[in-house]
């Protein structure tokens, strides 16, 4: 059992989540806290099943309102990104899996949303060039991220 | 006898005392100095090394002055002076001294204080993991602590039918009882109410321990690990001390007095190995782990001075935590500015002052 458990301990030891709160980011705590747990579980980093720590832990750690983890945990909880259940903790929501190909609404959604980004940045005075390389550098793929299996008809 | 138990546990503590203070310098994290926020460099630097150099200086006068009253009191003072107690008001004392060279060193220290990169300053960051007591100390070592206090009263339960309707109930220093009560279960059991109320206090800090503020970072998960355990070894050492002391006043009950000869070094061991054993695992680890890991392993501590009244005592209102890692020394210090923290530190202080009552009202 000893043995287990410290397994367990340098498994979590060798992969560190972490995430930040910036005060220069425009973007209220709570939701600097949703975004990077989506990116996580996006990334698959936070897999289905798997606890988050408790919202009073990650209140004292980052040093904030437990109100706003509160909030960010029920944003997450609407997303269906995570499962709160009344008196045990969040857990990464056990449906949340990966698709293995993309659906035709999902590709027009993520194309309304690019779009939506490229009419930000042009008012905000980023030319073209520029927003391509903002996207190169946040598309980047990293390794840990499975490659995406295209639909038949967005391959021609 | 009378002065040799006080006099030789004052030195010991005088000895550790100064040792952890002399050390605490080389303990905090790299880019703490006295409590300020520094350059991680800044104590291979000669305006730190001096700092540093005259605070020793300081600590050591100061340990060389409470020798010489030791010293004094222990050819000058009468034999009542030390068997009323009156030598831990020295221990008290030396605590209050040490701030001294510490303050000196803090306010000089002031003047290498740098400020966090720009849009660090305030970027807390978390590990997005749960924590919890049995990620640190197998549960099943818990049994332990339990077992010994079952046996203290397993073995209390089998002498009671034998013992005299009056037993002794407080000792002197030459250990002859100067204080009976009538044979109850209250007065008889004493040291195991007295165990389990240690248990539940020491699991209680442990598990404030485990819910600390954290600071991300490899280091600081062993550094917390290796601590919780100490605590807990701490809880079995002292829980074990008093089932000794259990079976001394048993036997006093029989003989009329209590061994002293076993009392007194068991004592003293007691003493040496729990602060001789914070010493090394305090060097072994160093503060939130900054003796444990590379300096990539150890996260930088990020709070704001200004939470810091005198590097040392954080106030900070907004901040949820109870517990946040000492800026100097080893462990973790309250969060004034939190009422919750403050209610617990009342509540421990209440407890500590009647606890004695409480243990006289049992043994009437």
């Amino acid at each position: 059992m000893r043995e287990r458990r410290s397994g367990m301990a340098e498994r979590r030891e060798t992969e560190p989540l972490v995430i930040r709160l910036n005060e220069v980011n425009p973007l209220p705590k709570y939701m600097q806290i949703v975004e990077q747990v989506r990116t996580l579980a996006a990334e698959g980093k936070l897999t289905p099943g798997m606890q988050l720590p408790s919202v009073r832990q990650l209140a004292t750690d980052l040093g904030i309102n437990v109100n706003t983890v509160l909030t960010a945990y029920h944003a997450l909880e609407t997303e269906e990104i995570i499962l709160l259940r009344h008196g045990s903790r969040a857990v990464i929501h056990p449906r949340l899996t990966r698709r293995a190909a993309p659906q035709e609404n999902d590709v027009a959604h993520i194309r309304t949303l690019l779009g939506r980004v490229r009419t930000d940045a042009l008012l905000r005075g980023l030319s073209l060039a520029r927003l391509q390389e903002l996207a190169a550098e946040v598309f980047r793929p990293s390794d840990d991220q499975p490659q995406e299996t295209r639909p038949p008809q967005e391959r021609n | 006898m009378l002065r040799t138990f006080p006099i030789a546990l004052d030195a010991v503590l005088l000895v550790i005392t100064v040792t952890l203070g002399w050390l605490m310098p080389a303990l905090t994290r790299r880019d703490l100095l006295f409590g300020v926020t520094v350059a991680p460099d800044a104590r291979a630097q000669p305006a730190g090394q001096a700092i540093i150099r005259r605070y020793r200086v300081q600590l050591l006068g100061v340990a060389v002055l409470f020798a010489l009253t030791l010293a004094l009191l222990a050819v000058f003072a009468p034999d009542s002076w030390w068997a009323n107690g009156w030598s831990s008001l020295l221990v008290l004392a030396l605590l209050l001294v040490m701030a001294v060279p510490y303050l000196l060193a803090y306010f000089a220290s002031r003047a290498l204080h740098v400020a966090p990169p720009e849009g660090e300053a305030a970027a807390p960051a978390a590990e997005l993991r749960p924590r919890r007591y049995g990620d640190y100390v197998p549960l099943f070592w818990e049994a332990l602590p339990l077992a010994i206090i079952a046996a203290t009263a397993i073995y209390r339960a089998i002498s009671y039918a034998a013992a005299p309707a009056i037993i002794p109930v407080h000792f002197d220093a030459a250990g002859n009882p100067n204080r009976y009560a009538a044979k109850s279960i209250g007065s008889y059991f004493v040291l195991v109410w007295v165990q389990l109320g240690l248990e539940v206090l020491l699991t209680g800090v442990a598990l404030l321990t485990v819910g600390a503020k954290a600071l991300p970072g490899r280091a600081e998960s062993r550094f917390r690990r290796a601590w919780l355990r100490y605590l807990f070894g701490l809880k079995a050492l002292t829980l074990a001390f008093m089932g000794a002391l259990a079976a001394v006043i048993a036997n006093a009950a029989q003989t009329g007095s209590a061994s002293v000869g076993v009392v007194l070094p068991l004592t003293l061991v007691y003493v040496v190995i729990v602060l001789g054993g914070a010493i090394a695992l305090a060097l072994r680890t160093g503060q939130g782990g900054a003796r444990l890991g590379s300096p990539a392993e150890t996260a930088i501590d990020r709070m704001d001075d200004r939470y810091w009244k005198l590097g040392g005592i954080y106030v900070n209102p907004q901040d949820p935590s109870l517990l946040v890692e000492r800026r100097f020394g080893v462990g973790w210090t309250l969060n004034f500015g939190n009422r919750w923290a403050v209610i617990a530190l009342c509540g421990l202080l209440v407890v500590a002052a009647l606890s004695p009552i409480l243990v006289s009202l049992l043994a009437r």
